[in-house]
Formats: structure tokens, C-alpha cells, sequence
């Protein structure tokens, strides 16, 4: 049988006293789409930096498909196909947008080692981040400084520089902070058509509910450092613990 | 606009730029003033050394204040090469680039273990002791009376060759470091000026691309100083000197660290004002130090970049007026 993409084993991660990540075990199938939930200090940013690589476990293990990464650098984990944009974002603001992305491709394709031509002749690996571009909309926005776009295309250029490297597990961390109610609802539409164009197992972390129980297929959450739930969006509804832990009473119907 | 960029206007305003520059300086020793060529001969091998600091420094995000090292030991390896080596100048100013790379992959895996602040102070101590090595060892060096008299081919012993001989060089270097600049491994050095952590997430091992930044820049920094024990005809611990490493760092920034050709201006700025007004007062430092307060204040990203930025905010201006936009 074909292990799960991506599997964590008993995961724990303390910083002086506290444990940030506790005996965390769960793992997730290929194809998936699902949403890491929890209050605030939950773990849940840290947990995505011990899946890729920034930050290294005390105990426990991380596998991708099948094999070991826990304490492998960020990017040989990267390299393996986990792809990640943050929760701040994360982008190279002086650069130009297309530059943001043309860095990826080409360390997709292990070319960053060449010292000669220019980047832009490349036009295999333009083409393709002109690609990614257009996936989330940016496209028209190639030549501007990433620092001078609204926010919101900033959290959509993040995605955009993960998915350039082509990774079979995309990790994004709170993807739609920050925007407004209708960038959230094109944000959505556009992660499910990449997710199912690209058959990408998505992972996000997000604290808008309706975006949680809208797209995902799977729902975990964390409080404490403990994964304390996990099961379809309907299941999450009516868990006892989730609700008082987090969801709060007036979800419920 | 077409991802596969077509030759713009840009491209051509930017030869335009290389040549006007190129031409400047070719005609300088038509004027028959010996001193401007002096002059011309040194700013062009600071402005090697600035360009190639800035390569670190504009381009990667890494401030050494140890590049002295660099220019010193390709100063040391043409000096002693000719001097005691015998050897023809055609093989030690390769060879001076060549010992400043090697330099940087002996000390750069040393200094980029930390970041910020921490490798600066890292490459400040490891040229303080190569300074310290070359200001000692005597029988070797000539400590700090250094090595006078380089013998130089007769070909290149008119200040005038020897100024377009370094024009040659020193332009085919910049030419290099714009292409490097412009590479896929320039788009990297430059993702890691901006976040080195994300850079990291892309899958690059950033620490290894910092090195090749360092040994790139440390052989261009040798050249220069080769080039310059060629002109001087002699060798000194001064050139390894700290003051000698921030003299480059303020260069760069008073002449612009984002932009190419910004070190360049700076180099230019700073020793024509040293000999100007060097000649009137023994107190140039206090007028170094009024205009880089000037510029700092009215060009607050080095003069070419502020000049940069005018033209560019002009050409956005147009382009709205215009109407279109450029998509």
C-alpha cells in the first residue's frame, strides 16, 4: 500500500517549559484537502516549521512518503516537494513580481547555479512563472515591485512562489489574513482549482470558519499543543471538545 | 508585456549608459594632464574594488568590512610575484585573482556561519589578521615598509598604457559582474539580500551561495588590487588596512548600493574630493564628512540610486498620463 504523503509520529517541540507541540501523531493521505485549526498559541505555526524543516523536533518523526525528514535543512525538505508560503508574507518585496517567482523555477530546475546568461532569457522558466502568475491572477502584474502590490496579491504571490516549485504538498499558513471579505472568496476559488488542476494535497492553517468548513475535506485541531480532533467538517461541528476548546457555542446549529 | 522580454528601450538606455561612461574615460588622457590620468587610474581601481564589495553588499545583503584583505593579497601576489617571483605580469595578475578567491573560500566558511552584524565584525577580525600577517613577516612581506620597485614589463610602463591597459581590465570586470548580477545566480544572490529564510524554503542552500558571493567578490577585490600594485609599482600593509575596507563601504553607499555603477560614482566622489581639497587644507576628512552628511540627507540611497528613483517615479508619471499601462 502507498504510504500517506506526509505522516508526523509523536511529535513534540518545547520551547524552555512549554510544550508547544505535544505527542502529535496524524497522517495525510495524497490528494488531501485539508485545514489545521485551534486558538491562538495553539502550535499550529509550529508545527508547520517542524514539517518543514525550520525548526527540528525533540522527539518524535516526520515522514514524506514513506522516509524520514525530521532535521533535515529547509532546503533539502523543499527540494523532497513540500512547498510553503507564511503567515507573514513572506516575499522578496524589491524584486519585481516575476522575479518572486522565475527564483523558484529555476531552483526547481537546479539552474541557479549558471553565472552567465540573463535570467530573463530564460524563457522556458519565464513561461513557466508567467504560469504560475496566471494561476492566481497575477499575471498582469509581472513588472511591479512585489513591496508596492495591496496586500492581499502579496498573500497570493506567497502561494504563487510555493506552488513554482511544483511540490506535491503545499503548506500555507493562514493564506487569507488580512484580506477583505472578496479577496477571501476569489482566494478560495482559486486554491480549489490549483488544488484540483495541479492534484496538489493542500494543508492550510486558517482562522476564518467559513473558509475551514467551506473547502476543506478534513479538518485537525490543535489546543495546547495537542492534536485534540480530527474528522470531515461535519464531524468537527459536533465534537464536544472542539466546541468548547475553540469553536465556541454559537457554531452550532 | 510579453514574458519573453524583446530588446526594450530600457536595454538600449541602458548600453547607452555603458558607453558614455566607457568614453569618458578613454578620453581622459587626451586632455595631456598627467594628473588626470593619475586620478582616472585610481578611481577606476577603487571603483573595481567599490563594484565588487557592492556585490556583497547591494546585491546579497552582506556587509563585510573586511575587504581590504582581499585587494591587499592581489596587491601582495603581483608585487611579489614580480618582484621575487620573476614571473610575468601576464600570469601574476590572474594570479592575484585567483589567491583572493582562494582567500575567501579559506575564510568565507568562517564568517558566514553568523549573520548580520555578527558576520561583519566576523570579517573585520579576519583582516585585521591578515593585515597583522602581513605587517609582521618581514622576510616575506617587508612588513611595513612593504616592497618598492615592482618590476613591470616594458610595455605597460607609460602611465598611459598602463591607465587603458586597467581601463581594459577593469571594464571587462564590470562587465562580468553585471552579467553575474543579471544571472539566475544573481536572482539568488539577490532573493537572499531580501529573506535569506525564504530563500531557503525555495530549496537553495543559502550558506553556499553566500561563499561563491564571497569568493567572486574577494577575486574581483584581488584584481583590483593587482591592478593597482601595477600602477604604484610598489606594495603596503595599507592596503589591507580596516580604514582601507570602510573607504569601500562608504563609497558604495555614498555613490548608491542599488544600483551598478553607484560604488563607481562614490569612488569618483570621494577621491577627487581627497586630492581637491587635500591641496587647500590638511581638514579634507571634515568636508568628507559635510557632504556624505549632504548626500545622506538629500540622496538617501546614494546618488546614482536617488537619481534612479527620480526617473524612474518621472516614467511612471508619463506612463499615467499616457494612459497605458504596462500589463
Amino acid at each position: 500500500m502507498e504510504p500517506p504523503v506526509l505522516e508526523v509520529r509523536r511529535l513534540s517541540k518545547a520551547f524552555g517549559g512549554l510544550k508547544v507541540t505535544n505527542d502529535v501523531s496524524f497522517s495525510i493521505r495524497r490528494g488531501e484537502l485539508s485545514a489545521i485549526i485551534g486558538p491562538n498559541g495553539a502550535g499550529k505555526t509550529t508545527l508547520f516549521n517542524l514539517v518543514t524543516g525550520k525548526l527540528a523536533p525533540d522527539r518524535g518523526e516526520v515522514l514524506f512518503k514513506g522516509v524520514r525528514i525530521d532535521g533535515l535543512p529547509t532546503a533539502e525538505i523543499a527540494r523532497k516537494g513540500i512547498g510553503r508560503a507564511f503567515q507573514i508574507t513572506s516575499i522578496f518585496k524589491e524584486r519585481t513580481v516575476l522575479e518572486n517567482v522565475l527564483v523558484a523555477v529555476l531552483s526547481r530546475k537546479r539552474m541557479t547555479g549558471r553565472l552567465f546568461r540573463r535570467a530573463a532569457s530564460y524563457s522556458g522558466a519565464v513561461g513557466e512563472a508567467m504560469e504560475a502568475l496566471e494561476m492566481l491572477s497575477l499575471s498582469g502584474k509581472a513588472q511591479q515591485r512585489a513591496g508596492s502590490l495591496p496586500h492581499g496579491d502579496q498573500k497570493r504571490l506567497d502561494i504563487a512562489v510555493a506552488l513554482s516549485l511544483n511540490p506535491e504538498v503545499v503548506m500555507l499558513d493562514e493564506p487569507m489574513a488580512g484580506m477583505s471579505p472578496e479577496e477571501r472568496a476569489t482566494t478560495v476559488d482559486l486554491l480549489r482549482k490549483v488544488w484540483r488542476e495541479k492534484s496538489l494535497t493542500l494543508l492550510f492553517i486558517e482562522h476564518d470558519m467559513d473558509v475551514v468548513f467551506g473547502i476543506s475535506e478534513w479538518i485537525r485541531v490543535l489546543n495546547q499543543g495537542v492534536l485534540i480532533a480530527e474528522g470531515t467538517p461535519a464531524e468537527i461541528s459536533r465534537n464536544r471538545e472542539v466546541i468548547t476548546a475553540y469553536l465556541g457555542e454559537e457554531i452550532v446549529e | 508585456m510579453s514574458p519573453q522580454r524583446p530588446r526594450t528601450t530600457r536595454d538600449f538606455g541602458q548600453a547607452a549608459q555603458w558607453i558614455a561612461v566607457l568614453v569618458l574615460f578613454a578620453a581622459i588622457p587626451l586632455a595631456g594632464k598627467k594628473f588626470f590620468v593619475t586620478m582616472a587610474n585610481e578611481v577606476l581601481v577603487m571603483g573595481l574594488f567599490a563594484v565588487a564589495f557592492n556585490l556583497l553588499y547591494g546585491f546579497t545583503g552582506m556587509l563585510s568590512f573586511g575587504q581590504a584583505a582581499y585587494y591587499g593579497i592581489g596587491g601582495y601576489t603581483v608585487g611579489l610575484l614580480l618582484s621575487k617571483g620573476a614571473m610575468p605580469f601576464a600570469v601574476a595578475l590572474p594570479a592575484a585573482a585567483a589567491a583572493g578567491a582562494a582567500l575567501a573560500l579559506l575564510l568565507g566558511p568562517l564568517c558566514i556561519r553568523l549573520t548580520g552584524v555578527y558576520f561583519t565584525m566576523l570579517t573585520l577580525a579576519f583582516a585585521e589578521m591578515v593585515w597583522g600577517i602581513v605587517f609582521k613577516w618581514y622576510g616575506f612581506t617587508g612588513g611595513d615598509n612593504g616592497i618598492q620597485g615592482i618590476p613591470m614589463p616594458a610595455l605597460l610602463r607609460s602611465p598611459v598604457r598602463y591607465y587603458y591597459f586597467t581601463l581594459i581590465i577593469v571594464f571587462t570586470s564590470f562587465w562580468l559582474l553585471r552579467r553575474i548580477v543579471d544571472s539566475p545566480f544573481g536572482a539568488v544572490l539577490q532573493s537572499i539580500r531580501e529573506n535569506p529564510e525564504r530563500t531557503g524554503f525555495l530549496g537553495i542552500k543559502v550558506r553556499r551561495y553566500e561563499l561563491a558571493a564571497m569568493v567572486l567578490s574577494g577575486a574581483f577585490a584581488a584584481l583590483a588590487g593587482g591592478l593597482f600594485a601595477g600602477y604604484q609599482h610598489s606594495i603596503h600593509p595599507d592596503m589591507l588596512h580596516w580604514t582601507k575596507s570602510g573607504e569601500v563601504i562608504l563609497m558604495s553607499i555614498l555613490g548608491g548600493v542599488s544600483s551598478f555603477f553607484g560604488p563607481l560614482m562614490g569612488a569618483a566622489v570621494i577621491l577627487f574630493i581627497e586630492d581637491m581639497i587635500g591641496k587647500y587644507t590638511e581638514f579634507w576628512e571634515i568636508w568628507i564628512g559635510g557632504i556624505m552628511l549632504a548626500i545622506v540627507i538629500f540622496f538617501p540611497r546614494g546618488v546614482i540610486g536617488t537619481l534612479d528613483s527620480w526617473i524612474a517615479r518621472a516614467r511612471n508619471r508619463e506612463r499615467t498620463a499616457d494612459g497605458t499601462s504596462r500589463s
